[in-house]
């Protein structure tokens, strides 16, 4: 059976260094996704990253587990996201204006070409995505991510941003909302924004051909 | 059931599309999106939302932090742990224990008392007396009122037995010192640079902060 973060936990607060190694194994990626996300910056999310294990192995002695080891991760790289927004807001006012972009998006609207072009249109998507929620405000976009992409429940949430629970709905509804009026703006439709029917091999196939 | 009031609560809609809500409540959404094409329309449309989010991913950074250091980080700096742990005690130990080791100790008989010199006479260049008459090898050696050259062929034959004998343990010993004092500055030293970045690292940011609009 597998070694649980508590187990681990209680290894590393004894100083056992590799054990603490063992959790930042398991859990760099998501805290460097969380950064990414809600900073918007490659080296600035692996800062915080680095940071926030940094902290959390000095601290780790007076961690009582009266959270889940990753809830105190996340609260401790929130804190060091939201410092450095304080610190970086010029940077952050002069994020290139959603609206103003434009992107090769109308690919997405077209059914014909999009078939042919999945990861194209994918990456074209998520940059979409990645500028849109760059505009959206802090608490917002952190709602969004933590629900979204770390599957937190709306109560933890509630807990690292530290508001009611309703707060965090509200807050999530608002973004997602935000979210889907710019994306229709740019031609993304409900329901087209990822093909769910897929192509037939056929049409692939010629796409393909023609493509070389 | 009112069905505006369900209308008015986008909260009670984003539990639902996050599957957060209990079965009772689930069914009260469902029948409702049944009946209300508004709210229906809406759930659609933040479902298609979520599936554009699904198409951003962080980039594929280059991670693997790992925490290098063993420090003793509950442990009271050395400056303060000086005085109930002797580093500097052991630190002297094992300097005798070396100095007996290596052989450049000058153990002679000089009238009131044994003294001890480091850098054997066979050197016979510049000699460090490291202590007083008598007091390092005194307990093990019988002296007295005898004739000086008698004594101290007595001393030095008892003393290189004692170090024959001991000679393996008190290499080990040694070693084993040597290593722990060793590694304890070796711990402080990197301690003493983390301390050191982080001072910097606060001072780089007062900086940004001062020099700020
Ligand atoms: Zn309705």
């Amino acid at each position: 059976m597998a070694i649980t973060d508590d187990q681990l936990v209680a290894l590393a607060a004894g100083g056992d260094t590799d054990a603490f190694n063992q959790l930042v194994v398991r859990w760099e990626r998501p805290i460097f996704a969380l950064a990414y996300r809600v900073l918007g910056q490659e080296d600035d999310a692996r800062d915080v990253c680095q940071e926030a294990f940094l902290r959390a192995f000095r601290s780790i002695g007076g961690f009582k587990g009266q959270a889940k080891f990753s809830s105190w991760l996340y609260r401790i790289a929130l804190n060091l996201c939201r410092d450095w927004i304080r610190r970086e807001r010029r940077v952050t006012m002069v994020a290139p204006p959603v609206d103003a972009d434009t992107g090769p998006l109308d690919i997405l609207a077209d059914p014909d070409s999009y078939a042919s072009e999945e990861a194209v249109m994918r990456r074209e998507l998520g940059r979409a995505v990645e500028r849109i929620m760059a505009g959206l405000p802090e608490e917002q976009r952190t709602a969004i991510v933590l629900k979204e992409y770390h599957g937190l429940t709306f109560q933890e949430i509630a807990d690292l941003q530290g508001c009611p629970l309703s707060t965090v709905k509200t807050r999530v509804y608002q973004g997602l909302a935000a979210l889907r009026g710019h994306l229709e703006r740019r031609g993304i439709r409900p329901g087209t924004a990822l093909p769910e029917r897929r192509p037939s091999p056929f049409s692939r196939l010629t796409a393909v051909r023609d493509s070389e | 059931m009112d069905a505006t009031s369900t209308c008015d609560r986008r909260e009670d809609l984003v539990a639902y599309l996050y599957g957060e809500c209990e079965a009772e409540e689930r069914e009260r959404i469902e029948a409702h999106l049944a009946a209300c094409e508004r709210c229906a329309a809406e759930v659609d449309g933040l479902r298609s939302v979520r599936r554009s989010l699904a198409a951003w991913a962080p980039p594929e950074a280059d991670l693997g932090f790992r925490i290098v250091s063993d420090l003793p980080r509950r442990e009271a700096p050395w400056w303060r742990r000086v005085g109930s742990r002797p580093a500097w005690g052991v630190a002297a130990a094992a300097c005798v224990a070396a100095a007996f080791v290596l052989g450049v100790l000058d153990v002679r008989w000089e009238g009131d008392g044994v003294v001890i010199r480091l850098g054997r006479a066979a050197g016979g260049g510049a000699s460090a007396e490291v202590t007083g008459p008598a007091e390092v090898a005194a307990p093990a050696v019988p002296v007295t009122a005898g004739a000086p050259e008698a004594v101290d062929d007595v001393l030095m034959r008892r003393i290189g037995t004692l170090i024959e004998q001991s000679e393996r343990r008190q290499q080990q010993e040694f070693a084993t010192r040597l290593l722990a004092l060793a590694q304890e500055f070796e711990l402080q030293r990197r301690e003493d640079q983390m301390r050191v970045q982080q001072e910097v690292g606060a001072l780089a940011d007062y900086l940004v902060r001062v020099s700020g609009p």
